[in-house]
């Protein structure tokens, strides 16, 4: 069980300086995704410049890139620095930003390999951007499946045997 | 009781190989990538036949297969860390740490000669960017658990 990945910050909860700290990675990765969905929307209506890589892909796609980008990867960041007492909350959040944000990759990848297969490390990046997304979700569907039965089972074994319990009170 | 007691288990042990990289997918993918884009900004850089990329235009050779061989060691021991096969935790901190620095050189130099030669790349200088911070985030929480790693064996506690 994969328990690093709530790494044990000590008998306390985890500080928000903590979240950001343990997830850097995920954390920078869902803001430039949300970036670069920002780049994608700019480029579809106002000749920003930013990049050229937006242009090559029609505009409806390029437009719902940007929306799936910005808002699944703002969800996906909420998700990890969620501080709720009950940490499968920020879990639920991940994943539905995960499911967004892949989407937008995903969109983006075929559209690029079906405009221009030879840029390879752009549509390899958004694969890739959506495995690590991916990897993540599984992760946290895994850790909160494990800590869902560990409950169920330390629950059990509170209980007392039947033998142990009371006698029932006597009737007239 | 509530799933965050749970957050806050002791140190972890005998995780498997599959664990180690779910729990860390991000950073395993984007170290794969990293490969992936160093190998291809090496090959077109070095092979003008070769065509995989269009970042490398104008960037002298030399620096360019440099960049590449800094990504491609960096993201490997990055990668070995991340997985850190049959080794202790701190063992496998120390090679990521290692290759977070060596790949953390790549992006800057690959970031800042990007920016010289294509200012209007924002998106490949932004991602330099994100990742530099995203790897001192990194060195600083390897540093902070290495410290608490040391401490539990030391004290027990």
């Amino acid at each position: 069980m994969p328990f690093s990945a709530i790494w044990p910050i000590g008998r306390r909860p985890a500080s928000l300086g903590e979240r950001c700290l343990v997830h850097s990675i995920p954390l920078v990765v869902a803001i430039w995704g949300a970036y670069f969905g920002l780049v994608a929307l700019l480029e579809s209506f106002l000749d920003t410049d930013l990049t050229t890589l937006i242009l090559m892909i029609p505009l409806p796609i390029a437009v719902a890139v940007g929306v799936f980008q910005i808002v699944g990867n703002t969800t996906f960041a909420l998700g990890l620095l969620n501080g709720n007492d009950d940490i499968s909350v920020g879990w639920h959040i991940e994943r539905k930003g995960i499911a967004l944000a892949i989407s937008g990759w995903m969109s983006y990848a075929v559209s690029v390999f079906i405009t221009d297969p030879r840029s390879t490390v752009q549509w390899t990046l958004c694969l890739t951007m959506s495995l690590g997304l991916a990897g993540r979700a599984v992760l946290t569907w895994r850790a909160e499946h494990h800590i869902r039965s560990t409950m169920i089972e330390e629950e059990h074994d509170a209980e007392p045997p039947l033998h142990d319990h009371p006698p029932a009170p006597e009737t007239d | 009781m509530s799933l965050s007691e749970y957050e806050n288990a002791g140190p972890v042990a005998h995780l498997t190989h599959r664990d180690r990289v779910l729990d860390r997918s991000m950073e395993a993918a984007m170290a794969a990538w990293s490969i992936y884009s160093a190998l291809a900004i090496g090959l077109t850089a070095a092979i003008p036949s070769v065509r995989l990329t269009n970042t490398v235009d104008g960037l002298p050779v030399i620096l360019t297969i440099l960049i590449a061989m800094f990504l491609i060691i960096g993201n490997t021991s990055i990668l070995r860390g991340l997985i850190r096969g049959g080794g202790t935790l701190r063992q496998g901190w120390r090679i990521e740490r290692n290759g977070i620095v060596i790949s953390g050189t790549g992006w800057l130099a690959y970031g800042t000669a990007v920016f010289i030669t294509k200012p209007t790349s924002t998106l490949i200088m932004s991602l330099s960017i994100m990742l530099l911070t995203g790897y001192a985030f990194r060195l600083v929480d390897i540093g902070r658990k290495t410290k608490r790693n040391i401490h539990y064996y030391a004290t027990g506690t």
